[in-house]
């Protein structure tokens, strides 16, 4: 019992100090709904310089060893991204395309 | 094992919105050890109501015109727990910071706590549905100024000039490693520290959402918005307006300015005129606070 004890306390000190309250309960709306158009990278025109996560609003795009992955259960679909892609390797074709190809 | 988000991906702000991108440059930039308050804002959608939450560090909800206040309280608590790498972030927009704000955030400033300060400047009320501010732009149209504005924006850079801000910067989202280099700055400084950061509000300002991060480069480009960092009673420029001529595309770019007359236009590249030669002449000393 006093080993598990000292096992728990050892645990708890490699956490971080509590510095103050945090609700553990996070806002999580998949905005990915309101999307009307989608960004899609071109994986070949990609030189994976990673502005694109930059300049997101969201933080939906992450750098990945496969090069840069959208998360579309957030991303709004603003366009920052296509805009702001210095190479343009972002197309931004129409939501609805892609719902009939699921259809 | 993936990291924690320091502020969550599912937050219900507007498509396009600045702000959003500024709170999370900000997170990448101070980390875990940071506490945030934010006033009745667009920014209390990052703080969430009831018990849900977006920051993924402590935060509180303080009322409108006492961010600074809060800050300063959780400042001294911390100093008296000896906790002196925790930064204080406030996080208030312009009606914050420009108007109900403005007599805390200055007796913050005097008092001395160690805070940063940062003023995501979307020039109106945006979250009530904007209404007109003193942030406000000349000219521009808004829900209480139909016709266009007719009085010209304070000018809350120069007004804390002449406050004892251990550092001081003005910074924009379309420039966003500038704006991580200034608060780093800040962060390190043991002292109030004012960042001021342009954030064009795609549904407030009446532009496409994909321009955002376009419309705020735009906005150093042509002048009408300055960059520049106050630090050991020095001003140093960090941008240089390449021509004034290229307000009228600042103008054109936003639906907010349909029905400026070329009267209001002159008036108002002439005010960006003199602000940056004002700015000129005051990097020229060196006996600021």
């Amino acid at each position: 019992m006093q080993k598990l004890v000292q096992q728990r306390m050892k645990m708890l000190e490699t956490l971080p100090t509590i510095i103050g309250p945090v609700s553990v309960k996070i806002s999580d709306v998949h905005t990915g709904a309101w999307r009307y158009r989608r960004p899609v990278i071109r994986r070949d025109d990609c030189i994976r310089c990673g502005i694109c996560a930059t300049y997101c609003p969201c933080g939906a795009i992450e750098k990945a060893e496969e090069g840069m992955v959208i998360d579309y259960t957030y991303c709004k679909g603003c366009g920052i991204c296509t805009v702001e892609c210095p190479k343009k390797a972002i197309d931004f074709p129409e939501e609805s395309t892609f719902r009939k190809e699921g259809e | 094992m993936p990291e924690l988000d320091l502020l969550s991906k599912g937050l219900t702000t507007c498509q396009g919105c600045p702000m959003e991108l500024i709170g999370r440059a900000a997170l990448d930039t101070l980390g875990p050890r940071t506490i945030t308050m934010t006033p009745p804002s667009c920014s209390a959608i990052l703080t969430g109501s009831g018990d849900e939450t977006g920051w993924g560090i402590p935060s509180v909800q303080t009322v409108l015109m006492s961010l600074p206040a809060f800050a300063s309280g959780v400042s001294e608590a911390l100093k008296i727990r000896g906790m002196d790498d925790v930064t204080v972030m406030g996080f208030a927009g312009d009606g914050g910071t420009f108007d109900i704000g403005l007599q805390s955030l200055s007796g913050a400033i005097e008092r001395g706590h160690k805070a940063v300060f940062i003023c995501y400047n979307n020039e109106a009320y945006m979250n009530t549905g904007n209404q007109r501010s003193s942030a406000t732009t000349l000219g521009a149209s808004t829900k209480t100024t139909p016709t266009g504005k007719k009085e010209s924006a304070k000018n809350i850079d120069f007004m804390l000039l002449h406050t004892p801000l251990a550092y001081q910067a003005t910074a924009s989202v379309g420039n966003i490693p500038d704006f991580k280099r200034k608060l780093k700055k800040a962060s390190e400084k043991d002292g109030p520290c004012f960042i001021h950061v342009l954030a064009p509000c795609p549904s407030g300002w009446k532009f496409p959402t994909s321009q955002t991060i376009e419309v705020a480069k735009l906005a150093v480009k042509s002048g009408a918005w300055l960059q520049f960092e106050r630090e050991n009673g020095k001003i140093t420029i960090n941008q240089k307006p390449a021509d004034f001529a290229l307000i009228n595309d600042y103008l054109d770019a936003q639906k907010r300015f349909g029905r400026v007359t070329a009267e209001i236009r002159e008036r108002i590249i002439a005010e960006a005129k003199g602000r940056y030669e004002t700015l000129c002449r005051l990097a020229e000393l060196d006996c600021l606070v």
